[in-house]
């Protein structure tokens, strides 16, 4: 019996080995990274509209620049491009002038999908 | 006690028991091996953009990154006045925020000051050209320590980087949105990253 329960314990790390080789073969750390700031660059764009009081309940696109949803990796010789991001936005209200911002940052990488989710609360601006 | 005779019949028996374990046993450890020599294999690589060690340096890069821009979108949004310096190749760029300092009557007080702090773009060694971000310090001529990075003197230094461009623009009312190019040395791969930052009582914008 203890021979079952070793050998079962063997065909798990089996598995989990074989799922780790899958992990190191991609950089989506550094997409991540890129996806969290391209988040950024749309807090700050509603920020901007929040304190000019025209912040309003909703869905927006990309405010920022548009050239920074795709991203490349360059040598000196070419420029390949990797993947290109999309930015989602929903506005809600949760009070009187709260707002609830949340932000979807997504991408495909090696036929996979990914992505990252924020949220903040922001006010408008009395005027 | 029937269940008992029986497991002392069976284990009286251990030829055939010794047979099933290891057809149980050996597909299983067949494919532990397997995956640990794939694993092996594949940390040793000898294609250069799939290694190991060359995508540590990449995560390096990309840290390197995001340590320069933290740095200066916290400085920003604190700043009350922003100054963009700019020279044949590169640009500078000067935050001015409050801070604090003693009053020079009574020591024990704290009173309220601006203070500046510039981010500048240089090379210390002119043969290799690694480009690093410092932080400007009035009293010392040539930067001594950048914020990334360090001015190893070897080639083969893992996870060396440069920063290849640098660059601010303002966008829509107070809106700092800056633009980053990091190349990892070891590979050559050149990384960008934009973002933008809200600088909400920055009061002058200069030099833009």
């Amino acid at each position: 019996m203890s021979a079952i329960f070793l050998t079962m314990i063997a065909g798990f790390a089996g598995l989990i080995v074989m799922n780790g080789t899958k992990k190191i073969s991609n950089y989506n750390s550094v997409l991540r990274i890129i996806a969290i700031n391209l988040a950024n660059e749309q807090f700050a764009e509603i920020e901007s509209l929040a304190v000019q009081n025209n912040l309003s309940a909703g869905n927006y696109n990309f405010l920022g620049v548009e050239e920074d949803l795709k991203t490349y990796s360059e040598n000196e010789n070419e420029k390949i491009e990797i993947t290109e991001f999309e930015v989602i936005t929903k506005v809600s209200s949760v009070g009187k002038n709260l707002y609830k911002v949340e932000i979807k940052v997504k991408w495909n990488f090696n036929n996979e999908n990914h992505y990252v989710e924020f949220e903040k609360i922001i006010r408008n601006s009395k005027e | 006690m029937l269940n008992l005779k029986k497991l002392f019949a069976i284990l009286k028996n251990k030829k055939g028991f010794v047979m099933v374990e290891f057809a149980i046993a050996l597909p299983l450890l067949i494919l532990l091996i397997y995956a640990m020599l794939n694993l092996l294999f594949f940390l040793k690589n000898p294609d250069k953009n799939q290694s190991a060690e060359n995508q540590a340096t990449d995560y390096i890069a990309a840290s390197e990154a995001n340590e320069i821009i933290r740095r200066i979108t916290r400085d920003a949004r604190s700043a009350v006045e922003v100054e963009l310096l700019e020279s044949n190749y590169r640009q500078d760029i000067e935050f001015t925020f409050h801070a604090n300092t003693y009053d020079n009557n009574n020591r024990y007080n704290v009173v309220d000051t601006l203070d500046k702090r510039r981010y500048i773009l240089y090379a210390k060694d002119s043969v290799k050209k690694n480009y690093r971000v410092y932080v400007h310090r009035q009293y010392v001529s040539t930067p001594t320590s950048p914020i990334t990075g360090n001015d190893g003197n070897e080639n083969d230094i893992p996870g060396d980087t440069s920063v290849e461009e640098l660059k601010f623009t303002i966008r829509n009312k107070n809106i700092l949105h800056i633009s980053l190019k990091i190349k990892n040395v070891r590979t050559d791969r050149i990384f960008s990253v934009n973002t933008s930052v809200y600088m909400p009582v920055c009061e002058k914008i200069k030099g833009f």
